[in-house]
């Protein structure tokens, strides 16, 4: 080594400090602190010791190297955390260099370590020890919600619940407003997409990508999508080429393009969606005909509205039968019954088709009033059951609320959403009719959900959202004291 | 009572392959017929055909439709849901549109470093 002995014995720990307290100076990064007075600190520690370290090499001390590749790696630690780090399931290192983020994660770069960690934890063989590890912390922190949600889902595709995973993570999709951090959005936007295109479903990998947050990578999968569905403006063969050579993974995505090139870039008209019941050929009997009708809808793979509907238009014709109901009643007296054979058989094919609409998520609308055609039946008995459990789903709420039985932040987020979830199959299912009687039944129990997370359990960023929600809501049924109070809450912020 | 496609899968005429107009005699024959061809292991009692496909029969399932048939409140319910001619075949499902990430083998998580490969 080269160099006088002085030199080392004060440069080097200089040099040690100095990076240790640009370090530091990452981790104190706050979105209070716009513009970003921590970071322009440690960058004014870095390219000290960087122009430090530069004239000491040039003098020919190679101690001086290091403390080079540190101001490097702390200089650009999301960057190298994701290139190296991440893929080779380091998941200690990247949290550790992760926390210093201080251009990409400055808003929460605690929540950034932790998706650095559950990202790296994707990649590890073992995974119990860094899901140990990232999960207490996760519970812990709530600077910006964003990234600890998306470390949290990340944790449990970790797990092989994609289910959870996909809540979690696409809930920070949908955060209204401003989302801090953005990379956390960013990022998310990207799994929803490939997880979408995993599964073949190009109209979600749309969906999702349709509002521009994500990443270049999510920007091309939703040409690919586009491309794929025809839908215009449909990019051509040089269009998706451009934009995959853009990417910086686009050697690993090359397989994904030749499959989108071989798709024709021609606009295609959406197919209307093809019914699975069609009308017997032959003219039967009433009865005969609309139990075949019936056979053949439930063992449909995917019923449309219209299927629902034809079944019911025909059980309507059988049953005004008057032959008909003459032979069945004449039919239950011969064997000695004792049920109602109409009742029975009406009960038995509203149960059916209501439970094929919850199953396949087939819209049905409203029930005309007055009406008592078997379809105007299945309209009322599926309004009542969702409207039904999602009062079940809101008084369990609101019980916990009262009685102060908290879960961890990620449950009760998790807990809103399925509430959310159920608020809107009700209205997807039983028509914008439902939509004021759910909005009444959820209102009470997740504006006190709310309060209680903003008032005494400091998660602002969740109970902000849920308001932000629940003021929607009041805005599209018209509700004005639902709307002011909650107007109210929205402009406490978080 | 079974709901959706069992309504018709367990079907106490079907599994007996009988038709409403049988009588008390028949579905007893009917059934004993089965019970010692399933006791035997005669391959074609194994299986029987409903509106919404074959489905495997097995001794208990005789039984009960023995069972159901002997009351005449499940006799009554056999009836109303029997149907006469098997449904035709399912329309064919709509062609894939285009690519099929998931059919073409492509793990998009994996391609974008999400998941191990």
């Amino acid at each position: 080594m080269s160099g006088s002995p002085a030199c080392f014995v004060i440069g080097i720990p200089w040099m040690f400090w100095a990076v240790m307290a640009a370090w530091m100076l990452g981790r104190l990064n706050r979105e209070e602190t716009r513009p970003g007075l921590f970071c322009l600190a440690q960058w004014a520690v870095l390219i000290v010791v960087a122009i430090a370290a530069v004239g000491r090499v040039a003098t020919g001390d190679v101690a001086a190297i290091g403390p080079l590749v540190c101001v490097g790696v702390l200089a650009f630690p999301w960057p190298i955390a994701r290139r190296w780090l991440i893929p080779r399931g380091h998941w200690r290192a990247a949290a550790a260099l992760v926390r210093s983020s201080g251009w990409v994660w400055f808003d929460d770069n605690h929540g950034g370590s932790l998706v650095a960690a559950a990202m790296a934890a994707l990649h590890v063989r073992d995974r119990g020890r860094a899901i140990t590890w990232i999960e207490p912390r996760c519970d812990n922190s709530d600077v910006g919600a964003a990234a600890s949600l998306l470390a949290r889902g990340l944790l449990a595709e970790a797990r092989a619940d994609r289910a959870a995973a996909r809540a979690w993570i696409r809930s920070v999709v949908e955060f209204e407003g401003e989302i801090r951090p953005r990379h956390a959005r960013e990022l998310a936007v990207e799994w929803c997409a490939a997880e979408a295109a995993s599964r073949g479903d190009w109209a979600g990998v749309l969906e999702v990508t349709g509002e521009g947050h994500g990443t270049a990578n999510s920007q091309w999968l939703g040409l690919v999508a586009r491309r794929v569905l025809g839908t215009s403006p449909a990019p051509d063969d040089e269009g998706l080429r451009a934009g995959w050579r853009r990417l910086r993974d686009r050697d690993r995505l090359a397989p994904l393009l030749e499959c989108a090139l071989a798709v024709s870039s021609e606009h295609r008209e959406e197919a209307p969606p093809r019914t699975c019941v069609e009308p017997p050929r032959h003219a039967e009997e009433p009865w005969q005909s609309a139990l075949q009708l019936h056979a053949r809808l439930l063992a449909a793979a995917s019923p449309l509205a219209a299927d629902i509907l034809a079944v019911g238009a025909a059980w309507d014709r059988a049953l005004s039968e008057t032959t008909v109901e003459r032979e069945l009643r004449g039919r239950a007296a011969a064997l000695g019954s004792n049920v109602d054979p109409i009742a029975t058989a009406r009960s038995d094919i509203e149960r059916d088709l209501v439970d094929l609409a919850l199953r396949y998520r087939v819209a049905l609308g409203s029930p005309r009033s007055g009406s008592d055609a078997m379809i105007d039946c299945v309209r009322r008995r599926l309004r009542s059951y969702v409207l039904d459990r999602l009062e079940i789903s809101a008084d369990a709420l609101a019980t916990r609320v009262k009685l102060e039985r908290g879960l961890p932040i990620h449950e009760e987020w998790r807990q809103w959403l399925l509430l959310r979830d159920e608020f809107d199959s009700a209205v997807a299912l039983a028509g914008e009719g439902v939509r004021r009687t759910a909005f009444d039944i959820v209102h009470s129990p997740a504006t006190a959900l709310a309060a209680w997370l903003w008032n005494h359990r400091g998660h602002k960023v969740y109970a902000h959202q849920m308001f932000r929600w629940l003021l929607r809501q009041a805005d599209l049924v018209d509700d004005d004291d639902a709307r002011r109070l909650q107007r109210r809450n929205v402009d406490c912020g978080y | 009572m079974a709901a959706g496609a069992d309504r018709f899968a367990d079907n106490p005429l079907f599994v007996l392959e009988l038709t409403p107009a049988a009588t008390r005699a028949e579905v007893e024959r009917a059934g004993q017929k089965l019970l010692a061809m399933l006791a035997v292991g005669v391959r074609e009692a194994g299986c029987y055909a409903t509106p919404v496909g074959v489905r495997a029969r097995t001794e208990t399932l005789v039984r009960e439709a023995m069972a159901q048939l002997r009351d005449p409140n499940g006799r009554l319910r056999a009836e109303l849901w029997w149907l006469a001619a098997p449904a035709a075949d399912e329309p064919a499902a709509a062609p894939p549109l285009g690519v099929s990430a998931e059919s073409d083998g492509l793990d998009v998580l994996a391609l974008l470093g999400w998941s191990a490969r």
